[in-house]
C-alpha cells in the first residue's frame, strides 16, 4: 500500500473526480431538486448576496445617473407621462373594484368560490444572479418565511419573470421564461380564444407554437398567460417576432421577444 | 498560494459574479472569475491549490444557479489538470503564455459544460452556445490579463533579468 502514500496529489485526482461525478449523477437523477445541504449552502451565500447586492446596485444606479444622465432626464419623463395615465386607469379600477367587492360579499353568501382572491403579492429584490447565458437561474431575498413556495409566479413591472423551484428561509430560487426547461402556456391579448405553448428556445429567447394551426396570429401579437397550469392568467409574456408554419410537425410556430429584459432584472414580485 | 488566501480570493470573486459584475456584462456576458482565477493560480504559481478550491466553489455555484450540480467543478477540474500538464512547455513571465491559457481554458471548460448539461436534457442550442465563444473569450482575456500585470511582478522576480537566479 505503498503507492497512495506516494501519489498522494494522484489519489487526491482520482477522490476528487469520483465524488464529484457521484453528485453530478444524483443531480441528473434527480433535475432541478435540491437537497438540505443545498439549501444550508443557498442560505449561507443568500446572507452574503443581499447586502452586497444593494451595494453593487447601489454602484450601478450611481454610474448611471453619471454616464446615461440625458437617458435618465428621458426616461423620467416618459414615466412621468406613463404616470398620469395610469393614475386616470387607476380612478376607474377603484370604481370596478367596489363593484368587484360586492360581487365578492354576494359570492360569500352564496357559497360560490369561483371568484376568490388567490393573489397575494411579495415584493423582492434580485440578490445574485448568473451572469453567463446559461442557466436562467437567479436568487431573490425572501422565501419561507413571507409564504414563498415552490411553483410561485414571478412578475416584475413589464411581465413574467418565471417561477420559484427553491425556496428556504430569506431566499428563493427562480428559474425565467427563457430557461429551455419552462412551458407556458398563453392566449393571444387581442382575441383570447387563439392559446398555445410556450418555451425557451435555449437562446435567451422564447419560442413556441399554436394549439390550432389555423390561429390566426400576426405579428406584433401580445400574449399574455392563461389560467392553465401555475400562472395567474393576464400576465404579459411577450411580443410574437415572427409567424411560421411548419409543414412537418403541422403546426404554426411563433417567435416571440419576452417582455421581461432578463439581463436587467433587480426587483420582482412573487405571486403567491 | 497558500489555501487560506486561494479560499478568500475564490470567496471574494464568486461574490463578485453573481452580483457586482453583471452591472457590467458585455452583450449580456460577464467573465467567469473563478475560471480565469483558477487558471492564472495554477500557471503562475505551480501548485495545485486552487484546483481544489474551484472545485468546492463550482459546487457551491452550480447549487446558487444550475439545475445540475457537480458540471463546474468537474469544468475546472479538467482545465486546471490541462494548465498542470502543459504549463511546464509555456514561458509565465510571456503575456502571451496567459493568453493561450485563457482562450483554451474558456473554451475547453465552455464546450465541456455544454456537453455535462446537455447529457441530461438536450437544453442548450449547440450554434448559439458557439456563437457566445468569442464573447467569454474577450470578457476572461480582460480579466487574465488584469491577473498577468497585477501577479507577475510577486510571481517572477526580476522580471526579464537573465542573469538573475
Amino acid at each position: 500500500m505503498k503507492w497512495p502514500k506516494n501519489n498522494k496529489k494522484t489519489v487526491a485526482l482520482i477522490l476528487s473526480v469520483l465524488l464529484i461525478s457521484i453528485i453530478l449523477l444524483i443531480s441528473y437523477k434527480n433535475f432541478g431538486e435540491s437537497s438540505a445541504a443545498g439549501g444550508f449552502i443557498q442560505q449561507s451565500v443568500a446572507t452574503v448576496q443581499g447586502p452586497l447586492s444593494k451595494v453593487s446596485n447601489g454602484i450601478s444606479n450611481g454610474l448611471r445617473g453619471i454616464f446615461e444622465f440625458r437617458d435618465v432626464v428621458e426616461e423620467n419623463d416618459k414615466l412621468k407621462e406613463e404616470n398620469s395615465i395610469l393614475r386616470k386607469e387607476n380612478a376607474g379600477l377603484l370604481l370596478k373594484k367596489a363593484e368587484l367587492e360586492e360581487l365578492k360579499i354576494l359570492s360569500q353568501a352564496l357559497n360560490y368560490d369561483g371568484v376568490a382572491e388567490r393573489n397575494n403579492i411579495v415584493a423582492a429584490d434580485v440578490i445574485a444572479m448568473n451572469g453567463s447565458n446559461w442557466f436562467n437561474i437567479f436568487t431573490i431575498n425572501v422565501g419561507t418565511e413571507s409564504g414563498i413556495k415552490k411553483d410561485d409566479a414571478v412578475v416584475n413591472g413589464t411581465g413574467l419573470v418565471g417561477k420559484v423551484i427553491d425556496s428556504g428561509e430569506g431566499w428563493s430560487k427562480v428559474i425565467g421564461i427563457i430557461d429551455e426547461s419552462s412551458k407556458v402556456s398563453f392566449k393571444v391579448l387581442r382575441d383570447d380564444t387563439l392559446i398555445g405553448i410556450v418555451s425557451g428556445d435555449g437562446a435567451s429567447g422564447l419560442t413556441g407554437f399554436m394549439l390550432d394551426s389555423k390561429a390566426s396570429v400576426i405579428e406584433g401579437d401580445i400574449l399574455v398567460t392563461t389560467n392553465i397550469g401555475i400562472y395567474p392568467q393576464g400576465i404579459e409574456i411577450g411580443k410574437i417576432t415572427k409567424v411560421k408554419f411548419d409543414n412537418d410537425t403541422q403546426l404554426k410556430n411563433v417567435t416571440i421577444t419576452p417582455a421581461v429584459n432578463f439581463k436587467n432584472i433587480q426587483k420582482v414580485a412573487v405571486i403567491l | 498560494m497558500k489555501i487560506r488566501i486561494a479560499v478568500i480570493i475564490f470567496a471574494v470573486a464568486f461574490l463578485i459574479q453573481g452580483t457586482l459584475l453583471n452591472n457590467f456584462a458585455f452583450f449580456g456576458v460577464t467573465p467567469n472569475l473563478t475560471l480565469c482565477i483558477l487558471i492564472a493560480f495554477t500557471f503562475f504559481y505551480e501548485n495545485e491549490s486552487a484546483i481544489y478550491v474551484a472545485l468546492i466553489f463550482g459546487i457551491i455555484n452550480d447549487i446558487c444557479f444550475s439545475n445540475i450540480i457537480g458540471v463546474s467543478s468537474l469544468g475546472y477540474l479538467l482545465v486546471g489538470f490541462l494548465i498542470v500538464k502543459f504549463r511546464p512547455v509555456l514561458n509565465k513571465e510571456n503575456i502571451l503564455a496567459s493568453i493561450i491559457f485563457g482562450v483554451l481554458g474558456t473554451l475547453v471548460f465552455n464546450l465541456f459544460y455544454w456537453a455535462g448539461t446537455n447529457a441530461n436534457t438536450n437544453q442548450f442550442d449547440f450554434t448559439y452556445i458557439l456563437k457566445l465563444q468569442p464573447l467569454y473569450v474577450i470578457c476572461n482575456l480582460i480579466i487574465m490579463v488584469l491577473i498577468y500585470f497585477t501577479l507577475i511582478n510577486r510571481v517572477v522576480r526580476h522580471r526579464s533579468d537573465r542573469y538573475y537566479r
